[in-house]
């Protein structure tokens, strides 16, 4: 298989992951290119992997958890971060604020639980491959999956008593 | 519950995927751009390895131009010996040096120096 057609193949796909990961289309954009542009360069060691598909989502992954670890000279805020009391609506209207509440509580996770509940919830992956992605033990993937759903369960619980 | 609503919003949020088209063209430009870099570092490395390796074989190579001193003391010397007077020139400290110097003087600290008329 060429780069140009796992590209053509699997470049959507990928940009929805990144878009579930990050929760903003932008960053999910320069996400993917960042990956992309790596895996182009490195194309004949991702091509002779077993699965190039589960690699480069591994990539993708990995550069997601490990966006802001990089040196200093690389990190680049544009914005400042929301403001963590106050959630960040998606959509003016108040119905779907309620609506994506869950979407904002995901925001407020760690990369690496939010990174779980996706490849779980979104990609439907078993446990084995989830902590192949990530590079862990099976254990660790469910434990940090059960963290998860009860930060996103104890929101819930205060946000509806 | 908590597993379906966040599967539900997962879907919801399929929407907001932006056209891969643009981003495929901006990944081309992007690796274009990195392999110039690559290749001008790779050039200049290159380069400077080869100033390197010329100056270091220059300077092992170069011919090193000795002038060979002509000093009494020197068996090697084939220089006949003086039939005239013999001027010789003594370098060393007088008596104001102190106590130390002196010392170093008598021990042979000091330089002689001979020199042919």
């Amino acid at each position: 298989m060429t780069y140009e057609e796992f590209a053509d193949a699997r470049l959507s796909a990928l940009l929805r992951y990144a878009v579930m990961l990050t929760g903003d289309p932008h960053q999910a954009q320069d996400l993917v290119q960042e990956t992309m542009v790596r895996v182009q360069l490195n194309w004949r060691r991702v091509a002779r992997s077993d699965a190039p598909e589960r690699y480069v989502r591994r990539m993708l992954t990995n550069q997601f958890i490990d966006w802001r670890r990089g040196s200093w000279a690389r990190r680049v805020l544009l914005r400042g971060e929301p403001d963590e009391a106050v959630p960040v609506p998606t959509d003016h209207a108040q119905s779907a604020v309620d609506r994506d509440q869950i979407w904002s509580w995901l925001s407020q996770l760690p990369r690496r639980q939010r990174a779980t509940l996706v490849l779980r919830y979104y990609e439907d992956l078993p446990d084995a491959e989830i902590a192949e992605i990530l590079g862990c033990a099976v254990g660790t993937v469910r434990s940090c999956i059960s963290r998860a759903l009860a930060t996103l369960r104890a929101e819930y619980v205060e946000v509806h008593s | 519950m908590i597993e379906d609503d966040l599967r539900a919003a997962f879907a919801r949020h399929e929407a907001l995927t932006p056209p891969a088209g643009p981003l495929r063209a901006a990944i081309d430009r992007t690796v274009v751009r990195r392999r110039r870099r690559r290749l001008r570092v790779r050039l200049a490395g290159t380069a400077m390895a080869v100033v390197a390796a010329a100056l270091t074989g220059f300077t092992v190579a170069a011919p090193q131009h000795r002038e060979a001193g002509h000093l009494l003391a020197d068996p090697a010397a084939a220089a006949p010996a003086p039939a005239g007077a013999v001027n010789v020139l003594l370098v060393g400290g007088v008596g104001n040096a102190p106590r130390q110097v002196r010392r170093a003087d008598r021990a042979g600290g000091g330089g002689v120096g001979v020199v042919w008329k």
